[in-house]
């Protein structure tokens, strides 16, 4: 993947933190101690390009989506849209910038409002930006939306419990396409779906990339997904970047340990290869954000710490004592773009996968 | 077959949803509803006691103010004599009265419900949305009004303006009706408040923000429509709620005041007579107002199951 000229980056996003105050007490609420949702998230998408960004639950995924369409203050970090710095802005200037970023949700049962029409609700763009398309043309322009994605244009007047799941979020993808974006977010936008619809979802979107040249910031738990649509990958654990790379990087020449626990959970659909790949099972859930873990945040869970620490000799901890005091900074591997934060980045590749 | 069926059948093929569901909610609402006899039932129940409320003289040709004391205590006559429900014992006519006394107690009703509904909705929707110190001061409001009694309170506020000097029947209900809004709001305003809270965190009304929909938008068009079932579920029985409760303030003497008539003042000085064999008195009214009643809880019954996209 050529590195693209500045001037292609629509979104960069540089050590973006997102905390949460924890508050106790009836009449007086005192901060008790801090959530860090996201904690120093940097990331860069491109014109045209798919980053997708993987991670478990409880990753700070779904807050990174969030703090990137406004809706989320950010606590410290930058977020520049197309050059311009956006998160000091005020509400006047952010609605302009929202015609930039728009969200693609999880779950079409909730993100449409029940009460509105199908029209109502993909035109209410228009109310809101009267300047995106003229009055007389309202209705015209949501026909052609509604085209667009898919779903026909006569039916501008059902509402959305008249459709099925998959048609639902067609209608939630033509409501953000409606202010003409040039940056979607889609927060899992076919894990609620049924997998012979997410195959038709994901084509849409990749239809919609080429004919409108839109930039996907593409969340997903669903790696096969992501190394299907995505140009760039963005491994995220507790609030922080893993490992980043281009999906040829990541899914094969993996650097971290956690994308490595990953990539091996995806099934395979040939049993012989099967056989000889054996997953990495990791322990226990991943740990509160409101207190981490020091040092590496993945070594409570690592299943190379204590490959690595057998082999130098450690405290008996079975955990390099680097690795619990030192938190690893992304750190360029051989290819260039392909970064990993982690101390003992060489050896993911050369441990047996298999190790028991 | 003929060209004209087969056009019918061509029609009905590419229309097919035309039928049911091509309308607004409102208009769903509408089909519903008329396929249900007992609505069909309550709706005339209703309609009937508005027209009497509205022309009082298209049912009686007597004047609720005149009365004989010649005439007192008649026994209802039936329709054909010159008091068809009777006369109360200073022989004013009961007819008259129950007619001219529907346009107080409906107006009461109406007044105390709206303006209630009203304060309980914009309160309950600003407490729910921005939360924090609006929210934590119209709650605290919420819970001193709420444990005030009604009754001591309409005591005590209505004993202090009795004097005040009132004409034409607004002013005869004003007092009663500003006192029952005050304490009648509190109830909307916790539903509401519930309701936002549970609705503005879904994925809607984040699409409408990221969109850029400012806050009167968000509330106005993505909240309230999906936070104000229960309200409208309320209503029809707050409405019989208020009546019923000015006919306990006129029976404590401080509800709508003679010589005007209301439903509630007729059913007190009827309950006096109730036991000297005068039970017609009693039963006129009272009938009157159950039945109002009955007709709009049904109404509103029937309108929260017919309004609700989940039910269909």
């Amino acid at each position: 993947m050529p590195d693209g000229s500045e001037g292609d980056v629509l979104l960069q996003v540089d050590d973006l933190v997102k905390y949460y105050p924890v508050r106790r007490g009836v009449v007086f609420k005192r901060t008790v101690g801090q959530v860090r949702a996201v904690d120093g998230v940097s990331l860069t998408l491109r014109r045209g390009q798919t980053l997708g960004l993987v991670g478990e639950s409880g990753s700070g995924k779904s807050t990174l989506a969030k703090l990137l369409v406004g809706v989320e203050a950010p606590t410290s970090g930058r977020i520049l849209v197309e050059g311009v710095d956006v998160s000091g802005m005020k509400r006047a200037e952010r609605r302009r910038l929202r015609r930039t970023i728009q969200l693609i949700f999880q779950d079409p049962y909730t993100s449409l409002n029940p009460r509105m029409s199908v029209g109502e609700i993909v035109g209410e763009a228009f109310a809101i930006h009267p300047d995106a398309a003229p009055k007389g043309a309202r209705t015209k322009a949501v026909r052609e939306l509604l085209d667009l994605v898919g779903l026909n244009p006569d039916h501008l007047n059902r509402y959305p419990h008249q459709f099925s799941g998959g048609q639902r979020q067609r209608i939630g993808i033509a409501r953000a396409l409606a202010v003409k974006p040039r940056i979607l977010i889609c927060d899992e936008p076919v894990s609620a779906l049924d997998v012979s619809i997410q195959g038709q979802v994901i084509n849409l979107l990749e239809k919609l990339q080429d004919e409108l040249g839109l930039a996907y910031l593409f969340i997903a738990h669903d790696l096969s997904v992501v190394r299907h649509i995505a140009d760039q990958v963005a491994v995220m654990y507790l609030g922080r970047t893993a490992e980043t790379g281009t999906d040829v990087q990541v899914f094969e020449q993996t650097r971290h340990p956690y994308s490595r626990a990953l990539m091996s959970a995806v099934p395979l659909p040939d049993p012989t290869l099967r056989d000889t790949r054996r997953p990495i099972v990791l322990e226990g859930e991943v740990p509160s954000p409101a207190a981490p873990p020091s040092g590496c945040r993945f070594h409570t869970r690592c299943w190379l710490a204590p490959i690595v620490a057998g082999r130098e000799g450690g405290d008996g901890t079975g955990v390099p004592s680097v690795c619990s005091t030192v938190q690893p900074e992304l750190e360029q591997q051989e290819a260039s773009g392909h970064l990993a934060a982690c101390h003992f980045a060489a050896d993911v590749t050369s441990e047996a996968v298999g190790h028991d | 077959m003929s060209d004209q069926t087969v056009q019918v059948l061509i029609t009905e093929e590419q229309n097919p949803e035309e039928g049911r569901g091509g309308g607004s909610i409102w208009g769903d609402a509408f089909r519903t509803l008329r396929r249900r006899p007992e609505v069909i039932i309550a709706a005339l129940v209703a309609l009937f006691f508005l027209v009497v409320a509205l022309f009082p003289k298209l049912f009686t040709s007597q004047d609720p103010q005149h009365c004989d004391i010649a005439d007192s205590g008649i026994p209802p006559q039936g329709f054909g004599g010159a008091h068809p429900f009777g006369t109360d014992i200073t022989g004013c006519d009961m007819l008259a009265g129950v007619v001219y006394g529907a346009r107080p107690s409906l107006l009461l009703a109406f007044i105390v419900v709206g303006l209630s509904v009203l304060i309980g909705v914009t309160l309950g929707t600003l407490a729910g949305f921005y939360l924090g110190w609006v929210d934590t001061i119209i709650s605290r409001a919420v819970e001193v009004f709420l444990v005030i009694p009604l009754l001591l309170a309409a005591l005590l506020l209505l004993s202090l303006f009795h004097g005040a000097e009132t004409s034409g029947v607004l002013g005869s209900i004003l007092q009663p009706a500003l006192v029952l809004t005050l304490f009648g709001w509190m109830g909307y305003t916790r539903y509401v408040r519930a309701n936002v809270l549970e609705t503005k965190n879904l994925d809607y009304v984040v699409a409408a923000r990221v969109l850029g929909a400012s806050d009167l938008r968000i509330m106005v068009r993505h909240v309230l429509p999906n936070a104000i079932g229960t309200v409208t579920a309320l209503v029809p029985t707050a409405i019989a709620g208020v009546i019923g409760t000015e006919a306990v303030l006129a029976f404590l003497g401080i509800g709508v005041r003679p010589p005007a008539v209301s439903w509630g003042i007729l059913i007190s000085n009827g309950s006096e007579r109730f036991a000297a064999g005068s039970q017609y008195l009693l039963l006129f009214p009272l009938g009157c107002l159950v039945l109002t009643v009955l007709a709009f809880v049904i109404l509103g019954d029937a309108l929260r199951d017919a309004l609700d996209p989940k039910l269909k």
